[in-house]
């Protein structure tokens, strides 16, 4: 074998390993759709946005309750307690997280790793923002466990023209229904994880699935 | 009309006159005759390329267009077919043994065709991102090609993706970035110094690896860096991106009228790396002032813009002084460029730009005239180079001007208020439109002979 054939046959191996990796990427995805456990996470009322000519879904930052005694985040609550400008915090967490389901299907902290480790079923969190409370009317309404907020771990989900055209009319109608109103319980974004692999499957506003919506007709 | 073309319709009249021989003229006849073909082939050339490439493009919005009526499986298909062609044109080229510019557009594409499979497979499948697997998939899965075909441009996106991985993984942003440019400077400092004292062909590459640093750490270090700093620091605005642009675009101004004013303007314009490098990164920075409609950072930036301009602090005379540096810096080189001799006035049409988008940032920034002074600059520019090239008769000249072009018209591909069945179509007809043209042309030229 000469070397131009050589080089050819070495290409050829390599654009190869190129095509499997693309392979082995829809495989995993699929495996995931269909094996992983669907984790629901409470959201703000997504937002559509404009992004290489298509329309995503942005959903805004996840919130969970803190039901789990993570030490970092403990020891801020605990200094943070008596002072009452300090409802909402910051916190760099840098730590993986393992995600569980209470029976209605929402995520809740199973249990957590210092951040350099990776495993499978872990999902990095590198910053969090805690909320202890908020105003209402000039006075404190204290949470019954802290929520904590971090970024949406996936806020891809892609419509067609159309059915964005549904979708952002359905979001609108939402968004004027419930304006000046506590927000939070309203809308809840599906995902099936393994470790840092997110996939959206659906996002649900105010009881209706955005994906029924994006199929329905006008 | 070319001095060959006017020499050519003289010579009869010569000959007549009895100034010429006869044997002389029909000699001068064929040489001169050869002259213009050569010069009327780069045009053809450069036309059937641009025409082509407007098919291309104008075939990918047809595809974009129906994607949303394509099913999920004929998209996940439809991700490899670049990396298909790549491989087409990569065993295509290690056959033929083909040049460097070949192999370096072979592992260019090859770097792209992945980067498409990644992101079509992604959004088809709903799939995170995550900058961190992405950067170091392609690494993996291209850096090897770069070996097989001997190519810079594949061992700088694999530098940068490295730098973003690094960026990704660092808690400490500013630290971070500053060690960035650092690395990158010293990158350029040591290529460009390997470019005056060795081989040309490491001389082309330094040049190359210079003009992709020069707008990162003279736009972003010099520009947005500072300001970045300072406005996080006092807590007050969001980082004024447009104002780190003008001043990036006065530094590359200047830069690129160093280059009709040093030594280095001696050099042709493929080796002049001061110039090439302002081309590159004022290309860069209206790019960014062209796309920045779709941004919504705009929106919040002008409005930042407006409570900068407010203010009585310490932030606007340190934000001020940059700019008029900038200014005077430029306005130095521009003179010494005119009172010297004008190298390529297509540049200095676009370095002239730069006043007036200072004009425009003291008088309130307006977007309008951000919008039209962009794409002013790019099609002035663009056409200049085209002009100069045919008249000079410089590939090079004429490559730029129309890799201009081609720039715009990809940047209009994704950015464009016009609908994409429409903005397809404009794409294919005048793409047909240049092609059939240059063939009639050529044609008819033939049937005159």
């Amino acid at each position: 074998m000469n070397f131009k054939k050589l080089l050819i046959f070495a290409f050829s191996i390599l654009v190869m390993l190129q095509i499997i990796a693309g392979i082995y990427m829809i495989y995993d995805a699929i495996d995931i759709t269909e094996n992983a456990q669907p984790i629901k996470f409470k959201c703000s009322i997504p937002s559509l946005y404009r992004e290489d000519g298509r329309m995503h879904i942005y959903t805004h930052d996840i919130k969970i309750d803190y039901t789990k005694n993570i030490p970092l985040i403990d020891k801020h609550l605990s200094e943070k307690s008596n002072n009452k400008n300090n409802l909402h915090f910051f916190l760099k967490l840098n730590t993986n997280i393992v995600f569980t389901t209470d029976k209605n299907g929402f995520a809740q902290i199973k249990d957590y790793y210092p951040y350099s480790t990776k495993s499978p079923d872990k999902y990095a969190v590198k910053e969090v923002h805690i909320k202890r409370g908020f105003y209402k009317n000039k006075e404190i309404t204290y949470y019954k466990t802290p929520k904590i907020e971090f970024p949406s771990p996936n806020s891809e989900m892609y419509f067609s023209e159309d059915s964005a055209k549904k979708v952002k009319k359905y979001l609108d109608s939402v968004r004027k229904k419930y304006q000046g109103k506590e927000q939070s319980e309203l809308s809840y974004v599906v995902y099936k994880m393994r470790g840092n692999k997110v996939i959206t499957i659906d996002c649900v506003v105010d009881g209706k699935s955005l994906k029924e919506i994006a199929k329905s007709k006008l | 009309m070319s001095f060959e073309k006017e020499l050519l319709q003289r010579l009869p009249k010569y000959e007549a006159d009895g100034l010429i021989d006869n044997q002389s003229a029909l000699r001068l006849k064929e040489h001169l005759k050869l002259q213009v073909s050569q010069s009327t082939s780069i045009f053809k050339t450069s036309l059937y390329f641009a025409g082509f490439l407007l098919i291309i493009i104008g075939s990918c919005l047809f595809i974009r267009n129906l994607w949303d009526c394509l099913s999920i499986t004929i998209r996940l298909c439809l991700a490899f077919v670049p990396l298909l062609m790549s491989v087409a044109l990569g065993i295509f080229v290690l056959y033929k043994q083909m040049g460097n510019l070949m192999r370096e557009l072979v592992v260019l594409a090859n770097y792209l065709a992945v980067f498409a499979m990644i992101s079509i497979i992604s959004s088809t499948l709903n799939i995170n991102g995550n900058l961190y697997d992405f950067c170091l998939t392609m690494i993996c899965l291209c850096l090897p090609i770069t070996f097989i075909f001997r190519s810079s441009t594949g061992s700088v996106i694999s530098l940068f993706l490295l730098l973003a991985i690094n960026s990704e993984h660092c808690s400490d942003r500013y630290f971070d970035l500053f060690f960035n440019y650092a690395i990158l400077a010293s990158i350029g400092i040591f290529l460009f110094w390997k470019f005056y004292s060795a081989k040309p062909v490491l001389g082309i590459i330094a040049c190359w690896i210079f003009c992709i640093l020069a707008p990162i750490i003279m736009g972003n270090s010099i520009g947005n860096f500072i300001l970045h700093s300072l406005f996080y620091q006092t807590n007050q605005f969001n980082p004024p991106n447009e104002l780190g642009m003008i001043i990036a675009m006065g530094f590359l101004s200047s830069v690129l009228l160093y280059s009709a004013t040093s030594r280095a303007s001696k050099l042709p314009f493929w080796k002049n790396p001061f110039l090439l490098s302002g081309v590159v990164g004022i290309l860069i920075t209206t790019t960014q002032m062209n796309t920045i409609k779709l941004n919504s950072h705009f929106f919040n930036n002008m409005s930042s813009l407006c409570k900068f301009w407010e203010t009585n602090n310490g932030d606007f005379a340190i934000a001020f002084t940059f700019v008029v540096i900038a200014l005077v810096v430029w306005l130095h080189l521009f003179v010494k460029a005119l009172r010297t001799y004008p190298q390529i006035w297509g540049s200095i049409v676009g370095a002239t730009v730069f006043i007036l988008y200072t004009t425009n940032f003291f008088v309130g920034g307006q977007y309008l005239i951000y919008v039209i002074l962009s794409n002013l600059l790019m099609f002035v520019s663009a056409f200049l180079f085209v002009y100069k090239g045919i008249k000079n008769k410089s590939y090079l000249l004429l490559n730029v001007g129309i890799l201009l072009l081609i720039w715009q018209a990809i940047i209009r591909m994704f950015v464009s208020d016009l609908d994409m069945l429409l903005r397809a179509s404009l794409f294919v007809i005048f793409g047909v439109i240049l092609v059939t043209t240059n063939w009639y042309i050529n044609s008819k030229r033939q049937n005159q002979k």
